[in-house]
């Protein structure tokens, strides 16, 4: 199970839709761990905010006016909406998929709760890829984004903050060399 | 500073909470739901677990909304 949580996954245990018969996905990517660290800092910080607010007096109402009943409430409704911030920024991780198959590119974008958008190219139709490393982050943690344009005016790729980019490159144009022949 | 918590002041308290409540239950749903199309596009080992989180979520919510109607 911990596998599945990965960024960086060679031959994942997974299925998707429209997967075909001899079809093997080589790789699955989603965004470097690291990218994930400010919202799990800020859904770790957030459950002190009401203790801080009704016991801590940084706000200058007197709180301790209120009914209990209230505070409880007003505490649970918060931890609730801290949990459901965590479940938001989770699924946006975990559901941001990119599958490099033995025949194709298959991009998973989750971008909200209502919109989710999956986009495919075969390795024949790739004309040009790309990898950049900018930042400091991304030097240190060895991750980057990696972009694919396509053939046509069809938009480009883009997998973004994934590790080891040179890899992803590398494997990309390998399996677009063994499409050619 | 001195806020006097009158009927009025705590039935507009309780009024934001219910709203809230109330979205926060809307969502819990919506991730639910969405969570399990999802499932079916990527299956995956985690993809039930998480289905049950977010299951656990939405009746959270649906608690933590009927309290807050029948408490304050």
């Amino acid at each position: 199970m911990i596998k599945s949580l990965a960024s960086y996954c060679p031959e994942p245990k997974i299925h998707f839709k429209d997967q075909e018969e001899k079809e093997v996905i080589l790789l699955l990517l989603r965004r470097h761990l690291v990218t994930n660290f400010w919202w799990l800092l800020l859904f770790l910080a957030l459950p002190t905010v009401p203790f801080l607010v009704f016991y801590g007096g940084f706000l200058p109402i007197d709180f301790g006016k209120l009914p209990p009943t209230y505070l409880h409430v007003i505490t649970w409704t918060w931890l609730g909406f801290d949990l459901g911030f965590f479940l938001i920024n989770f699924m946006d991780w975990f559901f941001n998929i990119t599958l490099i198959t033995s025949f194709r590119i298959v991009d998973m974008d989750y971008i909200n709760l209502l919109y989710f958008r999956v986009s495919e190219t075969a390795f024949n139709r790739v004309e040009d890829v790309t990898y950049e490393v900018s930042g400091l982050p991304q030097i240190l943690f060895n991750y980057g984004n990696v972009s694919l344009q396509t053939a046509g005016t069809e938009e480009r790729f883009e997998v973004g903050q994934v590790p080891r980019p040179a890899g992803v490159h590398d494997l990309i144009t390998d399996l677009m060399e063994a499409s050619r022949h | 500073m001195m806020i006097n918590f009158g009927p009025i002041v705590l039935l507009t308290i309780k009024i934001i909470i219910l709203s809230l409540l109330f979205f926060y239950s809307i969502f819990a749903w919506v991730a639910w739901r969405k969570v399990k199309f999802l499932s079916q596009v990527v299956e995956t080992e985690v993809s039930p677990v998480l289905i049950f989180i977010l299951l656990v979520n939405l009746f959270l919510g649906l608690i933590l909304f009927l309290t807050a109607l029948f408490v304050l």
